[in-house]
């Protein structure tokens, strides 16, 4: 009894093996007559439509900015890339050592919620009724029972809430979300990456929020740098993994700011 | 004697071709939740956090991928048309720098994986193409995170992981053709090459702390 199952055993294993080693190798008959077309499904995982028109070389066109300026754009990146390594990120580091977690996501979720006047304006904007009003009850709930945004109860509450994103709305989003491209690529000193469109989103969210009609000009500059330190301290490891891992980190970071543009602008 | 070797034969032949089909018909959502389960599992012994073990951790999970990545593919989707104009060497020798690059700098950060939820949202398959569409839990926030999988002899293969809507393949291919355009093939090879020593030299002093 025991030889026949271990009999049995052995051919199950012999053929599994043989299974596993012959299916992952790569036909090269197969990648050989590979005509590079544009995938079935873009990113979010939405059906391409036209797929004889987009190839792999001319990706949709929307997502695309050119880049004029790439001198100035460069020189900009290397010079926040280096304010990256020699001032934020040792601040954020330091900051995240002495300060626990938990506060860190207070203060992430106060910054959030006091951003509400530009997703509420913006929702409205792009005709997002139903995102609007989710802004505005989550804002009202949080402020309340969230001590003044710290705390975020109004996500605890998962039943209550409807699946929808609280993510990001912002003016250069409405402008794309009504057909506007996004123009050159280009990088800000300490703003980082943006566009034409977003630049121009940037100027019109800043007639929104509160610290704009609050704060003066130096409270503004902390106010700023407070709540980048905050982030950055919660999240350390995005901008070294892209970096480190690319050859050239310009167009690495490029393509990453375009590519999230486009699906916040998506969704 | 006899019959129950038979039978023996006959349910482990049963079993055989049981084993072959199931690994052949198992979707690919099915391929990335175990392809993702063994790696969990894999990271919970801890030897990642452990300076002593930590290399033999990496080639372990270097190994695993091998059961689900097609490098090659990944690699040939990142170079795109070029790749037609190289020839098997080239192709192969980049695949394989190619490759090192991308373990070195991604697979140490499965280190900071700590039991986040992984939601399956939905699959797409037509013909030999699939995605997966996932959400990774981290904290209070969600993570998007899709694949894109390609049937290689009847097995789904994972060759591009798009996190937050940038693609791993098409962030490498920006990259790619500006270097393809200037220099060749080995100019490309030479620069990741140059990238993994650098990722390397990196990673030691890092240890060696």
């Amino acid at each position: 009894m025991r030889l026949q199952f271990i009999l049995a055993f052995a051919i199950v294993l012999f053929a599994a093996s043989t299974a596993l080693a012959s299916g992952p190798t790569c036909p090269s008959e197969q990648l050989a007559q590979y005509n590079f077309k544009e995938d079935i499904w873009d990113d979010s995982g939405n059906l391409v439509e036209d797929d004889s028109a987009a190839s792999m070389d001319q990706p949709a066109a929307k997502d695309l900015a050119s880049d004029p300026f790439e001198g100035w754009n460069r020189f900009w990146f290397q010079f926040n890339d280096s304010l990256y390594y020699g001032l934020f990120k040792p601040i954020a580091k330091g900051y995240g050592y002495v300060v626990p977690e938990k506060l860190r996501l207070n203060f992430r979720n106060f910054f959030h919620n006091l951003l509400f006047p530009v997703r509420f304006v913006n929702c409205l904007l792009q005709g997002k009724f139903q995102g609007a009003g989710l802004n505005m009850s989550r804002f009202m709930v949080n402020t309340v029972f969230g001590v003044g945004g710290l705390g975020d109860p109004a996500s605890a509450h998962k039943k209550a809430r409807p699946e929808i994103a609280d993510g990001k709305e912002d003016f250069g989003q409405t402008l794309g979300h009504w057909g506007i491209g996004n123009g050159p690529y280009l990088v800000w000193p300490i703003m980082g990456p943006s566009t034409v469109r977003d630049t121009a989103g940037f100027a019109g969210d800043y007639f929104v929020s509160v610290d704009t009609y609050v704060l003066n000009f130096w409270q503004a500059i902390g106010y700023f740098a407070f709540g980048r330190v905050n982030y950055l301290s919660l999240n350390l490891d995005q901008y070294d993994t892209l970096k480190q891992g690319a050859i050239d980190p310009y167009q690495a970071f490029k393509d990453a700011y375009l590519r999230l543009r486009a699906k916040q602008v998506a969704e | 004697m006899r019959k129950t070797l038979f039978s023996t034969i006959v349910t482990a032949l049963l079993l055989l071709g049981f084993s072959a089909s199931a690994l052949a018909a198992e979707s690919p959502r099915k391929r990335v939740e175990e392809g993702v389960g063994e790696i969990v599992e894999l990271l919970k012994d801890g030897r990642l956090q452990d300076n002593d073990k930590r290399e033999a951790a990496l080639e372990d999970i270097s190994k695993l991928s091998d059961k689900y990545f097609d490098y090659k593919y990944l690699a040939m989707m990142a170079v795109g048309r070029p790749w037609l104009e190289m020839d098997d060497n080239t192709r192969d020798e980049l695949t394989k720098v190619f490759r090192k690059v991308l373990e070195l700098n991604y697979l140490p950060k499965l280190e900071g994986y700590s039991g986040q939820k992984i939601n399956y949202v939905k699959e797409m398959v037509r013909g030999d193409k699939a995605m997966v569409i996932t959400e990774v839990i981290d904290k209070d926030k969600k993570i998007s995170v899709n694949y894109r999988l390609v049937k290689m002899n009847g097995v789904w293969m994972v060759y591009d992981i798009i996190a937050e809507g940038i693609s791993l393949v098409k962030n490498y291919r920006t990259q790619f053709a500006e270097i393809l355009h200037d220099g060749d093939a080995q100019t490309l090879i030479e620069k990741l090459r140059q990238k993994a020593k650098e990722l390397e030299a990196a990673q030691r002093a890092e240890n060696g702390n």
